[in-house]
């Protein structure tokens, strides 16, 4: 419990408690839309298309956290548009994107002058190295989605049902996707420092796919998956600290061990069911 | 019904493309207050995507489309819609209840709008109206296509509408609950608009006021009564048609391709 109490001190054990709050909100409420609304490759490429950001940061010299907050903003809105505009299969689009993405955060940092950054911290993430700007953006990002969402809850549950039926009702359907691209983006970008921007999509699906066995209504589901989301952080940040390995390869093996445990339980309360 | 009345639709030319491929040619045809109009037609024949485009929900290439003579406005008029079931998530996470009091949800966006005790009374009565009041609090993937499509329709009712349109609400749907969707809609035509889109000629032919056949063109629009040759130019094949008020059946004696 001393040792606990003595390790609660360092500065940098209470940010990644921190980021692991900010995160698993942000990845409960948009992990559950994305899900529901089938979006999770777009988030993927989403994620991807931040390294460009991370890239853009470095070549400006600017932090590169906001350099990726810029860039998918950016992007998930031309996705939005070329999504409505053009008949190109989703799919297809994302994988452009999603290599694009990549290629183009490398292109920066090439001509970026002097000695390449470190990279690691941004590809897997790193709960333990968060500075004090990237946790407030975490909570600026978490606090709007919040909002957002709850504010306005009932209509993101009936445009997430059926966009077509909302928008007959006259509710600007246009401006509810415009949020939510906005909302993806953000997220993605919060989640790069503690998953990193190959690994986030591991954080925006795995609690939603454990809370769907937990709870049947949509808001229910989002509480639930903040809920085990920051679970799966906290102990994944334990045993990165105990073992010395990166934060973000643990909270992700973590939490599909735990997903595939759940649903091995799952199955098995089923099968004796019968 | 006075003959100077506005029409509840009026098409005028109405013409839409899915990038080079025509969905919908050179359409016009109106349609009077409290009629309850079938639109029949070979699958991909346009029938969808006509019903799209009346609720503005497909850009047309031309011609242009009036409601009550005025131009789509979303705020004036109501229009019900139910989609075709087999369109909308039925894993979705909600309840039957929360459905419904979904085409309740005020046009205008408030922030932390609740539903009203009105609206919940409301909202029952939609489902009690449809036959499933029981089921209220039941989640939408635990109902039977017959359940959730009364429930896409009490959740199009909520809506308040002046015109109905439906699109194959008796695709996925029993026997029994097909007959209950019927004699709801006839008494809905009482006091609205209907128009119904289905593949299935013997499914409404029975119960609609006036018809059209729709294969990529309004192939003929007028009374419910069809005749050999009208068929045989929609179905470019010949198809037996009994009398009128009893089921019609299309029998197979198709020679060829179509």
């Amino acid at each position: 419990m001393n040792a606990l109490y003595s390790l609660l001190q360092y500065q940098f054990i209470q940010y990644a408690i921190l980021a692991a709050i900010f995160a698993s909100i942000i990845s409960g409420i948009v992990g559950v839309i994305v899900v529901e609304k089938k979006m999770v490759m777009m988030t993927g490429g989403l994620a991807h298309v931040a390294f460009a950001g991370v890239g853009l940061g470095f070549f400006l010299n600017l932090p590169p956290i906001y350099g990726a907050f810029l860039l998918s903003l950016l992007f998930s809105w031309i996705m939005m548009m070329i999504t409505k505009a053009s008949s190109i299969q989703l799919d297809l689009l994302m994988g452009i994107f999603w290599s694009s993405g990549m290629a183009l955060g490398v292109f920066f940092i090439a001509l970026t002058p002097g000695y390449p950054p470190h990279l690691a911290s941004y590809l897997f993430g790193n709960i333990l190295a968060i500075s004090r700007s990237d946790l407030n953006l975490m909570m600026v990002i978490a606090l709007f989605i919040l909002f957002i969402v709850v504010s306005c809850f009932p209509y993101w549950k009936a445009f997430l049902f059926d966009q077509e039926f909302t928008r007959i009702k006259g509710i600007k359907t246009v401006w509810m996707e415009f949020m939510l691209f906005t909302l993806i983006a953000m997220a993605v970008v919060a989640l790069i420092k503690v998953t990193g921007i190959i690994l986030s999509l591991a954080l925006l699906t795995i609690p939603t796919a454990i809370s769907a066995k937990g709870s049947p209504s949509l808001g229910g589901r989002m509480i639930w998956s903040a809920g085990i989301g920051m679970i799966l952080c906290w102990g994944g940040l334990a045993l990165s600290f105990l073992w010395n390995i990166p934060s973000g390869a643990t909270i992700v093996l973590l939490s599909s061990g735990v997903f595939a445990l759940v649903y091995a339980v799952k199955k098995g309360a089923n099968s004796c069911n019968r | 019904m006075p003959p100077n009345n506005p029409p509840a639709l009026e098409l005028k030319n109405v013409s839409v493309y899915y990038g080079k491929h025509c969905a919908l040619e050179d359409i016009s045809f109106s349609l009077q207050d409290n009629d309850y109009l079938g639109i029949i037609g070979p699958n991909g024949g346009g029938k969808t995507t006509l019903l799209k485009a009346i609720l503005g929900l497909i850009k047309l290439e031309q011609g242009q489309i009036r409601i009550y003579s005025e131009e789509l406005n979303y705020q004036k008029v109501s229009l019900g819609y139910v989609p075709q079931s087999t369109f909308v998530e039925r894993s979705f996470p909600v309840s039957v209840l929360e459905v419904v009091l979904m085409g309740l949800l005020p046009s205008s966006l408030k922030m932390f709008q609740r539903y009203s005790s009105q609206d919940m009374i409301l909202g029952r009565r939609l489902l009690s109206q449809t036959s499933i009041l029981h089921l209220q609090n039941r989640m939408i993937s635990e109902l039977s296509g017959g359940e959730f499509q009364k429930l896409l329709i009490a959740r199009a009712l909520a809506t308040n509408p002046r015109i109905l349109l439906l699109d194959e609400p008796t695709a996925n749907v029993d026997a029994s609950s097909r007959d209950q969707i019927f004699t709801l809609l006839k008494e809905l035509n009482r006091s609205m608009t209907i128009i119904l889109v289905s593949h299935d000629l013997s499914a409404i032919s029975a119960h609609v006021r006036s018809l059209a056949c729709l294969d990529r063109k309004l192939v003929y629009h007028g009374s419910s009564e069809l005749t050999d040759p009208i068929v045989q130019q929609l179905y470019g094949c010949p198809v037996d048609l009994l009398a009128h008020g009893v089921p019609h059946r299309v029998l197979k004696t198709h020679e060829g391709h179509h």
